[in-house]
């Protein structure tokens, strides 16, 4: 199934897509971040009931810890269902990392030490998710800024094994092995070669701020030219699959965002 | 605790407090152009960062009120003693007004309060805006006063997306000002009844009379018997402001 091009649905953009007439919005489905729509019954809820009416969502989430060592929070995945029940949504993601300890959330998207344990507690999460929501989730390659001394695999060789044992599907962000790639001094073409793109189910395209010694996963400017040959890359190594262009910070108008968006369209096509 | 378990404390520490900053280190790789030290500092930046927009952007008026570097150390020691628990962000900040009254000293002047009332007042238009509202009850609709005098028989309930709030200062000016993003006048010390009400999505800040503010109080979120909570006496003033308040979304027949 590949959904086509889309974008994340946010709210500076509820009034333009309300106003709209959903023939001209330019986009082929929407990512909703999955919390923001945790318990809201305001203006934001409204908006998505009348956004899915007419286009397909993916529920992404940041906040499932799926790498977490507390017990999984049954608040939280029951908030999800309830959520997925209503929208009936394409798919279901969030990312490989933890977020929180201790009864403590940061918020973030934490790194994972990449080892045999690891490997075998999140693929143990994995499957306590999937049976809890009667369905397959996709798992995101996360931006990253530390490695750890005791990781023994590659992160493409983590996620690929993950896949494997849980029949989990990846959500291979490409801006995201670019910018690990970077702070790592790691080879990007090798990555996206390590993942398999039998199980790749959506891609995703963004653009990072540059500090310097560090790249920092922004999401608040247009793809970066290196980022490109890697969407390229993906695309061709999966056979197609679907598209979406995030923007969180510094967010363009609807139509800016969507000409972005046309670039991997025509990318595709060509 | 699992070699996981002792690696996710002691990054959560480095990351959130600077504490336990050398077990994260030791375990974070040194090679290529950064430190572990200024690797792990992206992740205790970005937190602070993260926290620190959340609370500036859902605390709008307060910000506007106490100025930027004021709010921002107000918030910052907010986040140190009330770190994040819940995956929802919309949850970081529900004790922000708590926080500033229980800080506040004791031997402080009146106008110390004004805080904690304006934080009341940005979280209750946060609050209303996310929670159900009249635009989902079918029965919903405008009344007259006449409908009201006439009709012995009249329920009416209030919505969840009604917050209603007695303050210690007159801060209608300070908000439509900060809504507009000019200067904002220092509020009045002077005791307030506010309605935070929604109608058609759109969250307004009403006055209200201490009258008004008791029976909103009175009518529950179940269909109340309106004749039970007003006395005789009251019921012509009710009566002429009822449909007021049921267009601002305060009340619903519904």
């Amino acid at each position: 199934m590949n959904l086509g091009f889309g974008v994340g649905l946010r709210d500076v953009h509820f009034s333009y897509l309300l106003e709209q007439p959903p023939a001209a919005w330019g986009v082929d489905w929407f990512e909703i971040v999955s919390e923001n729509f945790f318990d809201d019954d305001g203006f934001a809820g409204h908006v998505l009931d009348r956004v899915r009416e007419e286009r397909a969502v993916v529920m992404h989430g940041v906040a499932l810890s799926i790498g977490g060592t507390d017990p999984l929070d049954c608040d939280y995945l029951n908030k999800l269902k309830v959520l997925a029940e209503r929208l009936d949504p394409a798919l279901i993601s969030d990312h490989l990392c933890w977020t929180g300890v201790d009864g403590r959330t940061t918020h973030d998207l934490l790194p994972l030490p990449l080892t045999e344990e690891c490997l075998d507690h999140v693929a143990a999460r994995v499957h306590t998710v999937q049976d809890f929501l009667g369905r397959q989730i996709v798992l995101e390659n996360p931006s990253t800024y530390v490695e750890f001394e005791v990781s023994a695999m590659p992160e493409w060789e983590f996620l690929g094994r993950l896949a494997e044992t849980t029949d989990c599907a990846l959500l291979l962000d490409v801006n995201n092995v670019y910018v690990s790639a970077y702070n790592h001094g790691l080879d990007p073409v090798a990555y996206i070669e390590g993942i398999p793109p039998e199980r790749v189910a959506y891609v995703h395209l963004a653009g990072p701020s540059d500090h310097g010694t560090f790249l920092l996963d922004s999401h608040d400017h247009p793809v970066v030219d290196d980022v490109w040959p890697l969407y390229d890359l993906a695309q061709e190594r999966t056979g197609g699959v679907a598209t979406l262009l995030e923007w969180d910070a510094d967010i363009p108008a609807f139509p800016d965002l969507v000409s972005e968006l046309d670039r991997a369209r025509v990318r595709c096509l060509s | 605790m699992s070699e996981l378990a002792a690696l996710q404390s002691a990054m959560l520490a480095a990351c959130t407090a600077g504490e336990g900053v050398d077990a994260a280190v030791s375990a974070v790789r040194g090679a290529g152009r950064m430190a572990p030290q200024a690797r792990l500092g992206i992740y205790a930046r970005g937190y602070r960062a993260r926290l620190l927009e959340c609370l500036r952007g859902e605390y709008k008026v307060t910000r506007a009120v106490v100025g930027e570097q004021v709010f921002d150390l107000f918030a910052l020691g907010y986040i140190e003693a009330n770190p994040p628990r819940s995956p929802s962000m919309f949850d970081l900040g529900a004790r922000f007004a708590d926080y500033l009254d229980d800080t506040r000293p004791s031997d402080a002047d009146a106008i110390a309060r004004l805080p904690a009332d304006v934080a009341r007042l940005d979280r209750a238009r946060l609050e209303s805006r996310r929670a159900a509202g009249v635009e989902s009850i079918p029965g919903d609709r405008s009344i007259d006063a006449a409908t009201v005098l006439t009709n012995p028989e009249l329920r009416v309930r209030v919505p969840a997306s009604l917050v209603l709030l007695r303050l210690g200062f007159d801060v209608l000016a300070a908000v439509a000002a900060a809504d507009r993003g000019q200067p904002v006048p220092t509020p009045a010390a002077v005791d307030s009844y506010v309605a935070v009400a929604r109608r058609r999505y759109r969250v307004a800040v009403h006055a209200l009379a201490p009258w008004q503010y008791a029976l909103l109080l009175a009518c529950g979120s179940d269909a109340t018997r309106l004749r039970a909570v007003v006395a005789g006496e009251e019921w012509p003033v009710v009566a002429s402001w009822l449909p007021a308040a049921v267009d601002a979304g305060m009340l619903t027949t519904g």
